[in-house]
């Protein structure tokens, strides 16, 4: 777990929603980026995880507003690296190819010291230049994604699922290495799991997501020591552990309430189909979408 | 309980160029009736390799050099390409890693899963329509959806999809893939949960994956698996609460917990290929306790109900 003390604002999203046809990819979504903070983005599948990163990174048509306070260059790492690496490219070019293209660099010192220091960085063996990506292991591509992202020195660094084509403790390897890159470098960092127990290892603050809207924010310790959500407390209590629990359940209701997780909840009952699912604020920065945050837990 | 899976000291070669490469060692497998066996281990282990042995869907340049895999008193390996194929499906199931590529996309659902009966001559089509609407529905895919195609569902469903195929025709065993791996929180704890109700109903399952806290919280029964060899096995509470292969311990270590952890910890180096496979112990690149010994082969130490393959212990 890590804290951000920094209060300076780095982006400022309004409104932000994202529609394709009828559908609400994103739903209003009102966040506050902070400089060297690591946003923790939770979510399934559809919940529109990769939408709200691809909007911030400007390859996605949305409406609202996402400003940025201060000029920011973005870079982006995909989840599964053996389809963001060019298979006819060897590591050397893969890495080379942002100097020439985005930072505009004709030094060919320049170029050849930024990709040794990059792959240092990222703990790879120089030797590895000369292959080419199927000639490397997942756990490698994925730190020469990383090396690619950090040659062009971005200040805002956009993580979506690095982790999770990897094994366990290649994962692991990878969210060590992140940590390291983001107390040396000082960024912000954007980074999207489904898994919450890696949120808990890398990030500062938490957003929840479920079809498109935020169910619960907060700094990382309060949503984790202290969720307000059922869904949250579902994320946290199935992080599968080697200790035995109980199995959890997932209901099944038939609802008429505007709580886009009332179908699934656990804790739904009448009351809830008066709820007009606004987002609640709790306490400072702490915000959840349900009216029985109070008496989640049992 | 009784057997009804018996691996014994299964070897399989692979083929590249004109050279062979050994890809799974002496690998033996026991699995009881009403069991969830687990197989876990790292990508490039031989996990899947193994369990495709079992119903011979191996690739044309895997064979099988040595060993025997006994089902019901048959040995798999020496049945006709006819024999298997009644046993494939009906017997034992597969449910495969990936439920997009797995299920076929311009077939829909429904007929996709009668195929299963009317080819094993289960039942004739009404029939089978009516078992895979009950099939359906017991998986949880909502059953006026089941003339829908592949693409018209999501992940977790395609998955439920699967595991119906493999269910339909009552097998004794079903091999379930990495069946959680691409899937979220919930849809996992929604799926194993099944699994673990279709094994209630007496019926077998081997579990593959590289998630060692799914081994903890599903499974009666471990293997675990490291470049084509077993490194241990033994009951899960047994080797969970007390591992005793450097590997095993490694593998446990890194699952990330809600506790505050400066640094995950993390199995240095990577698994190597087949082509450069270690002499003596399969570990001994990437394990902090090796010393002198391990160069040679390590035997296979049996100790009470467990099994494993270090010397330094």
């Amino acid at each position: 777990m890590l804290e951000c003390l920094e209060e300076k604002e780095i982006i400022s999203i309004k409104n932000l929603s994202v529609k394709y046809n009828n559908f609400y990819a994103l739903k209003d979504i009102n966040l506050s980026i902070k400089e060297r903070e690591v946003l923790g983005v939770c979510g399934e599948s559809g919940s529109g995880k990769t939408t709200f990163c691809k909007a911030i990174s400007g390859i996605e048509r949305y409406n609202g507003e996402i400003k940025f306070l201060k000029k920011s260059k973005i870079d982006f790492i995909f989840q599964d690296p053996s389809s963001s690496l060019n298979p006819r490219m060897k590591i050397y070019d893969i890495i080379q190819e942002p100097l020439i293209v985005r930072e505009k660099i004709k030094d060919k010192k320049i170029i050849n010291e930024k990709i040794n220091n990059a792959i240092l960085e990222v703990g790879l063996n120089s030797d590895l230049l000369e292959k080419y990506p199927h000639q490397l292991s997942g756990g490698q591509k994925q730190r020469v994604a990383i090396a690619r992202s950090l040659v062009t020195q971005p200040d805002i660094l956009i993580c979506d699922e690095i982790t999770s084509s990897l094994d366990i403790s290649v994962g692991a390897q990878i969210l060590n290495l992140l940590k390291d890159i983001y107390q040396k470098r000082k960024i912000t960092i954007i980074f999207v799991s489904h898994d919450i127990s890696a949120l808990y290892y890398i990030s500062t603050d938490i957003i929840i997501l479920y079809k498109g809207l935020i169910l619960e924010e907060g700094k990382t310790k309060d949503i984790i020591k202290n969720p307000k959500h059922p869904y949250t407390n579902i994320l946290i209590s199935s992080i599968l552990t080697t200790t035995k629990k109980e199995n959890i359940k997932i209901k099944n209701n038939t609802t008429k309430s505007k709580c886009i997780f009332s179908d699934k909840c656990y804790k739904y009952s009448k009351d809830c189909d008066n709820y007009e699912n606004q987002l609640i604020d709790i306490s400072n920065d702490h915000k959840v979408r349900c009216i029985k945050y109070e008496k989640i837990f049992n | 309980m009784e057997d009804l899976l018996e691996i014994k000291d299964l070897s399989i070669d692979a083929k590249i160029g004109n050279s062979y490469y050994n890809i799974v060692n002496n690998v033996s497998i026991k699995v009881k009736k009403g069991e969830i066996v687990s197989i876990v281990g790292e990508s490039g282990s031989g996990k899947t390799i193994t369990s495709l042995s079992i119903i011979r869907l191996l690739e044309k340049n895997l064979s099988i050099k040595k060993g025997e895999i006994i089902f019901e008193g048959k040995n798999l390996t020496k049945l006709s390409e006819d024999e298997i194929r009644k046993i494939r499906g009906k017997e034992i199931s597969f449910v495969f890693q990936e439920p997009l590529t797995a299920l076929n996309p311009v077939i829909d659902i429904e007929t996709q899963i009668a195929e299963v009966l009317i080819k094993h001559q289960i039942s004739d089509e009404k029939k089978a329509i009516e078992k895979t609407t009950k099939i359906l529905e017991r998986v949880g895919i909502p059953t006026e959806k089941s003339k829908q195609y592949p693409h018209n569902f999501s992940g977790g469903q395609r998955q439920r999809i699967l595991i119906a195929m493999a269910l339909i025709a009552n097998p004794k065993l079903i091999i379930a893939d990495e069946p959680t791996t691409a899937l979220d929180v919930i849809t996992q704890i929604e799926i194993l949960n099944l699994l673990k109700e279709i094994k209630e109903e007496k019926r077998s399952i081997i579990l593959i994956t590289h998630n060692i806290s799914v081994v903890a919280n599903y499974s009666d029964y471990v293997y675990v698996m490291y470049l084509g060899e077993i490194m241990e096995s033994g009951k899960t509470n047994e080797i969970i609460n007390n591992p005793i292969h450097p590997y095993t311990k490694l593998l446990l270590n890194s699952i990330i917990t809600l506790e505050k952890k400066e640094r995950l910890k993390t199995i240095e180096g990577q698994i190597p290929s087949i082509y450069e496979i270690p002499k003596g112990c399969r570990f001994i690149t990437r394990c902090p306790y090796k010393t002198d010994k391990c160069t040679k082969e390590p035997p296979l130490i049996k100790h009470k109900e467990r099994y494993f393959r270090c010397w330094n212990v």
